[in-house]
């Protein structure tokens, strides 16, 4: 059983932040030759830095018996999170698992990613085309499409009388459940779902579009219980918020765990919201770059697919795989959501001006 | 050639870091998490911006609660330690010392577990009648200051307890000769004679409090967002280092400005009474 999400986990973050923040300021980053795989031998030894919750321990489990290499997993709490440590030199890890966007800050501008060896991983034909050669990685330089979700709401059904469609409904109910609300601890995904509410692109970088949507978040700050993407699923679980703005993973993981009488539901807001899709990586530091290859070529069949969507109630980019996950899952539209609510997602993309924008925005959104 | 050991260790962990936040604080921020050195005083001029003035104003008033609420409960238990106690002393100061062996996540953790509403507290509340309804104190700011009273209580304890071992016991009796009752003999002599003690302990809880990130972020929730959060966030999430490297240079000022005007008032007493009690 999961008690924690998929894209929670709080780092214990002062100390490690300042050393990041130090080692960062020794280092340049981004130069040197990229050291190759030499091998088809693979290390002992994997290191995965993950969202936590994010890989089956079955799935686990069986690659540490069948290739006998000893994997270990560390966390992050949020992409930026990710992207920042990595920056500032943390080593030591072989894979990350950043969301699409962050696969083109880190991979593009940073050159923290290690340049995928294609030659090692044949079953990335067994991902569905639509999921590769995405803008942000043309050719999939450096990343592999890990799994699907959207950001949408989560809801008590039990708790709150109305039934909830849109991005309007979650802000214009706050007052009537006003500190009994949740919000993601991320900056795209509260400021993109405030412009959705306001009929603006998702990842629109127009002063005068967030401008707006500072204003209707502000409105709404006064009636949240926690800005939190560790601990937000557990809070609905419990009955202590009834409403958050979440992954729907995260919800429905709530939703199948959830004690008796609470009815948590999860809902794509008719406004629409966010398609996003994580992926894996290798970093460029990575100490057992053959592992690495070799661990997520494995990962790739449809039957660790499967598992990997059982697990965390995220779709898989691998269509073969979706008849090895349990049919309840399987047939969940918001696990898949049917083209008439895909049709509503966006990517996020981001633009300088509009992360400048936005993480002004969300810190005074928190401070507020 | 003594204090070689002493100068280097003194530059590379003390001026060489606060030389690398002082040239962040005046860079900017450009494209995605570029950053252009120079001289740039937008980072401080942001400062300025209500909204920051607030969490100051949060942050501030939770250390301060949290000061208060460990000088309340620390010092009966200072003096009960230092005059009732006799044998086993050590045992007992250790025991004091005893939470701090354990992680402090796992600790803020336990208090979730302990505070949320269908937790023990809230269910031995209700059964009892003293509550209505379930505990609403997790993810309040009454929930971080009592997360901190927790972490914090033996910093107040020790420099308490060295204070109040340290009185003489001779001037209470001439107190007590001269008529005074058990108040005023504790107003009028124990606490100015124990005030190093109280304002040493007061320090040593208030300055960590001040700059605190982990307790705020699991107890806090929507309403207790604090400095230490937003200095945490200008690097972790916003990836704009400048503007948190000019946040935490304000911290640091704002910070000496405490020590300073502690140790005014404290008086020669001051550093003898922190060396004890640490």
């Amino acid at each position: 059983m999961k008690t924690i999400s998929r894209r929670g986990f709080l780092a214990a973050g002062g100390t490690a932040a300042l050393g990041a923040f130090l080692a960062g300021c020794s280092k340049t980053v981004g130069t040197g030759v990229q050291p190759s795989p030499t091998s088809t031998v693979i290390e002992k030894e994997l290191s995965v830095y993950n969202w936590d919750a994010y890989l089956s321990p079955k799935n686990v489990e069986a690659f540490q018996r069948t290739f006998g290499a000893a994997v270990t997993q560390d966390y992050f709490a949020s992409n930026e999170d990710l992207q920042a440590k990595i920056k500032a030199g943390a080593t030591g890890y072989d894979i990350g698992a950043p969301t699409l966007y962050m696969v083109k800050l880190m991979g593009y501008e940073d050159r923290t990613l290690f340049e995928l060896d294609k030659v090692k991983l044949p079953n990335l034909g067994n991902i569905d085309p639509r999921y590769l050669n995405r803008p942000d990685d043309p050719g999939n330089r450096f990343s592999i499409p890990k799994d699907l979700g959207t950001t949408g709401i989560g809801y008590r059904a039990d708790k709150i009388a109305e039934e909830i469609t849109s991005w309007d409904d979650f802000f214009r109910l706050a007052p009537k459940y006003s500190g009994r609300l949740a919000v993601l601890d991320s900056a795209p995904e509260v400021i993109g779902s405030a412009l959705k509410m306001l009929g603006y692109p998702y990842s629109s970088d127009d002063p005068a579009h967030l401008k707006e949507a500072e204003r209707a978040l502000l409105t709404l700050k006064p009636h949240l219980r926690a800005i939190d993407s560790a601990n937000y699923d557990t809070m609905l679980q419990r009955g202590e918020v009834y409403a958050v703005l979440g992954w729907n993973g995260d919800v429905l993981v709530a939703a199948d765990e959830a004690p008796k009488g609470a009815d948590v539901r999860y809902v794509v807001p008719r406004e629409g919201g966010e398609i996003w899709m994580d992926c894996w990586v290798i970093l460029r530091s990575a100490p057992h770059p053959n592992a690495a290859h070799a661990f997520l070529n494995w990962l790739l069949e449809p039957v660790q697919q499967g598992e990997e969507t059982t697990f965390t109630y995220y779709a898989s980019p691998v269509d073969a795989a979706k008849g090895r996950v349990d049919a309840e899952v399987a047939n969940d539209p918001a696990v898949y959501p049917p083209n008439e609510i895909a049709d509503r997602l966006e990517f996020y993309e981001p633009t300088p001006a509009g992360v400048r924008l936005r993480s002004e925005i969300f810190t005074k959104f928190k401070a507020a | 050639m003594l204090l070689v050991p002493a100068a280097t260790w003194f530059l590379v962990l003390f001026v060489t870091p606060l030389a690398i936040a002082v040239a962040y604080a005046f860079a900017r921020k450009t494209g995605f998490s570029t950053y252009v050195f120079g001289f740039d005083l937008g980072n401080f001029e942001r400062l300025g911006d209500a909204v920051y003035l607030r969490v100051m104003r949060t942050t501030a008033g939770i250390a301060l609660a949290s000061t208060l609420g460990c000088l309340v409960l620390a010092y009966p238990f200072a003096y009960w330690l230092a005059t009732r106690v006799h044998r086993r002393r050590t045992v007992a100061l250790l025991f004091v010392i005893v939470p701090f062996w354990m992680s402090l996540l796992v600790r803020t953790y336990a208090w979730i577990l302990l505070l949320n509403e269908t937790g023990p507290l809230s269910h031995a509340l209700q059964r009892v009648g003293v509550l209505g309804e379930p505990l609403g104190i997790l993810h309040t700011r009454s929930a971080v200051v009592i997360g901190l009273i927790y972490d914090y209580l033996p910093l107040m304890i020790f420099p308490l307890y060295v204070s109040i071992e340290r009185l003489d016991r001779s001037v209470l009796e001439a107190a007590r000769d001269l008529g005074a009752g058990r108040w005023a003999t504790f107003r009028r002599v124990t606490l100015p004679l124990t005030k190093p003690g109280v304002l040493a302990g007061s320090l040593l809880v208030f300055i960590p409090a001040m700059g605190e990130y982990v307790v705020p972020s699991l107890l806090g929730g929507a309403r207790a967002f604090t400095a230490g959060n937003l200095i945490a966030d200008q690097f972790l999430q916003a990836s704009d280092w400048p503007f948190g490297a000019a946040l935490s240079l304000t911290m640091i000022a704002a910070m000496l400005a405490t020590v300073a005007l502690f140790l005014r008032s404290l008086g020669r007493d001051a550093g003898d009474m922190l060396d004890r009690a640490l």
